[in-house]
């Protein structure tokens, strides 16, 4: 068994609509590590939550999945019921049944979706929320499922007092931590958060940051955090995955990619970063509109506003490759056997010069 | 001050009446005071959390909703008690723009309209072809190309193109003051440059002031200008930009600077420092406007913050804080006050 836990290959997610099919994941290739906190950012519409709705199989029509493989490689228990051993050697997530996949849901992928903190039960008290999800996953007792409700909460450095409490007497963050906390009731092994600190405050996104924080250094889960932001993805993750026109341009560890992202869209949207102190620099915007999800650009979906668009882009699309150990990426700037430290001054420089307006008399 | 302020708000409040079965009133806006200069363009960013009454003040300032206390005056006059003639002259002066793109439009009129109203209203322009010239002139100005905007329907565009779609009006009637309330919110990250270079440019070029309540510090801080920091409907902390984002005086500014994420992967707050600071409001109570509004939370509570409510102080000549670390209380050094020298200067 490989150190992957979670294996993507050229997933597609399209939609159906009356003027065509968008192709809203097109081609998505992405492995998630044991154990890590895997990254994923992009502007909206790039297709960042429809990729993690096709691990969790929630698409619905109008959309469906087109084609591709998420292959899962659970740690499964050596004495664990025949629904669970056969999973041992990975299981095709797209090929599960309904039933396989109500085993797999909870009590191995949890899911906490985007501005699910305001879709708790407003009439119902935590511990009951909480509960219900446990007994509908697994074959415990209901004390023992309060038990393990207040386990969580501690996890996320919540009171167990919250389990008594409705949702309208928490705080929206207290809301978030525990939405988190119901994800992590039965110890599921990749744990995925769609945008959990989105409209939230800074000081209340910090708490359900470190909450999250907690989970990775408390138990054994890997998780998959969807944000568009940055700033929050260098506080948090471990190795960050850019997507762009539903397919992945750049992966890397996050310090190093911080320090040297090699895609010239991942660098735009790095500078674009607004940051507390330093030079006031006036900061130019990616150029020209997002792409339309029913025509993606040919070749290279990032060329019509890509600065260093060469003829090749327009026409070959290019493949994501390792173009240092760990480092993917998808630029033809790259993949014509130029190396990296001979390609990557003229880029900066270039970048440079179209930021050097300063605004602050 | 030695002109009259274009602006000026004094003493403003906002109380709301307790709603059935509940026992206190809220007090959203408490006792706020401040100016907008009428001879030159200024940003001024109202930063705090979820609670602090920013959106109430937006309200208050727009006529939207009456202050229950104080005044808000433009030039010279109160905002609540204009003629329908200096009403209208006020409106057009200061224009809104809203929190939520999604619901500022009605789905069934076309972006024109949104641009042609004002036109209308206010007698812009004499001929159709001129009205056309003036909205296409708008659309440039905001960074979008006329031919993709006009005829579409609110919903066939992006948050970031509505909001800017919102600017482009404002460009048309050349207010005075723009009011955003957190207009970047819902809004794409790499769209929000645009939005906030285009603010810049409206001061540059056509003068416009702004008035931009937000709780993200780093946009806030790539405008520059003036800073005013509110926690629960009171202003605690306020000055220049560069000043209070540097040296953070009031606890309260400290601990919001403290939990902006830092977009450098070597700089994390795990690593930054291992203060654990009491990051979420535990109570959203009042406790009697007798005490410091912060006391719950502040790391540096001292017995006098339980007694009185904390004035203004200057700090610098570019700041100023409504806490007892600094003035007069400060004076006898407290074990508190020692911690907090160390953390003003990081």
């Amino acid at each position: 068994m490989d150190n992957n836990l979670l294996k993507i290959e050229d997933l597609r997610v399209y939609f159906h609509s009356t003027h065509g099919e968008y192709k809203v994941v097109d081609g998505v290739n992405l492995t998630v590590g044991r154990q890590e906190i895997l990254g994923l950012a992009g502007e909206s519409g790039c297709g960042k939550s429809t990729v993690v709705e096709a691990i969790m199989r929630l698409i619905r029509m109008p959309g469906y999945i087109k084609s591709g493989e998420i292959t899962f490689y659970p740690t499964v228990d050596q004495n664990a019921p025949p629904a669970d051993a056969h999973m041992s050697g990975g299981v095709d997530l797209i090929t599960l049944d309904e039933q396989a996949l109500q085993n797999v849901r909870w009590k191995y992928i949890s899911y906490v979706p985007q501005a699910s903190m305001n879709s708790l039960n407003p009439v119902m008290r935590i511990e009951s929320q909480m509960i219900d999800v446990i007994l509908a996953h697994s074959t415990m007792k209901k004390t023992e499922a309060r038990a393990r409700a207040a386990e969580a909460l501690a996890l996320v450095g919540l009171p167990e007092a919250v389990l008594r409490a409705y949702p309208h007497e928490l705080s929206g963050g207290m809301k978030q931590r525990a939405i988190i906390a119901n994800a992590m009731t039965l110890s599921p092994q990749l744990v995925i958060c769609d945008e959990p600190t989105t409209a939230l405050d800074v000081n209340v996104q910090r708490a359900v940051l470190e909450a999250i924080l907690q989970i990775k250094e408390r138990t054994e889960a890997t998780v998959i955090f969807v944000s568009h932001d940055l700033a929050v993805h260098a506080e948090l993750v471990d190795r960050l995955a850019i997507m762009y026109a539903g397919k992945i341009v750049e992966v890397q560890g996050v310090r190093e990619l911080y320090r040297k992202p090699l895609h010239p869209y991942t660098q735009r949207l790095l500078s674009s970063v607004p940051t507390l102190g330093g030079a006031r620099v006036r900061q130019e915007a990616i150029l020209g509109q997002a792409p339309d999800r029913l025509n993606w650009p040919t070749g290279c979906r990032f060329h019509p506003r890509c600065p260093f668009a060469l003829a090749k882009c327009k026409e070959v699309e290019p493949p994501l490759m390792q173009v240092e150990s760990g480092h993917l990426v998808a630029c033809h700037l790259y993949s014509e056997g130029i190396p990296v430290a001979a390609v990557q001054p003229t880029i900066a420089q270039s970048l440079a010069e179209s930021q050097k307006v300063d605004h602050v008399n | 001050m030695s002109t009259e302020p274009l602006l000026d708000l004094q003493h403003v409040g906002t109380v709301f009446a307790p709603r059935q079965g509940r026992r206190d009133p809220v007090i959203a806006v408490d006792d706020v005071s401040f100016s907008m200069p009428a001879d030159e363009a200024i940003f001024l960013t109202i930063v705090g959390e979820s609670g602090s009454g920013k959106t109430t003040l937006t309200r208050n300032m727009l006529g939207l909703t009456k202050p229950t206390s104080g005044t808000i005056r433009y030039n010279g006059k109160d905002i609540y008690t204009m003629t329908p003639n200096e009403w209208r002259a006020y409106r057009r002066a200061v224009q809104p723009v809203f929190q939520d793109p999604y619901a500022t439009y009605n789905p069934f009129y076309r972006i024109d309209r949104v641009l042609q109203v004002p036109i209308r209203k206010f007698k812009l322009a004499s001929s159709k072809d001129e009205a056309r010239h003036k909205i296409e002139e708008a659309l440039r100005a905001v960074d979008l190309r006329p031919g993709d905007v006009l005829g579409r329907y609110p919903h066939q565009l992006s948050g970031g193109e509505r909001q800017r779609i919102m600017l482009a009006r404002i460009y048309l009637i050349r207010p005075r003051v723009i009011v955003a309330d957190e207009p970047l919110s819902m809004v794409d990250a790499s769209l929000r440059t645009v939005f906030l270079n285009v603010l810049l440019d409206f001061r540059e070029k056509q003068g416009i002031s702004c008035i931009h309540i937000t709780h993200n510090l780093a946009t806030a801080y790539y405008l520059g200008g003036e800073i005013m920091i509110m926690c629960k409907g009171q202003v605690v902390e306020r000055g220049n930009m560069d000043q209070v984002i540097s040296k953070p005086s009031h606890p309260y500014t400290r601990l919001l600077i403290d939990s902006v994420p830092s977009p450098d992967p070597d700089q994390r707050w795990t690593e930054r420092r291992g203060q654990n600071a009491a990051v979420e409001t535990a109570t959203l109570k009042t406790e009697g406007s007798r005490a410091c509004i912060f006391t719950a939370r502040c790391p540096n509570v001292m017995p006098i913050c339980h007694q009185q409510r904390p004035q203004f102080v200057p700090v610098n000549p570019a700041q100023e804080a409504a806490c007892f670390l600094y003035g007069e209380a400060a004076k006898q050094p407290t074990p508190a006050d020692q911690q907090a020298a160390p953390a003003a200067t990081t």
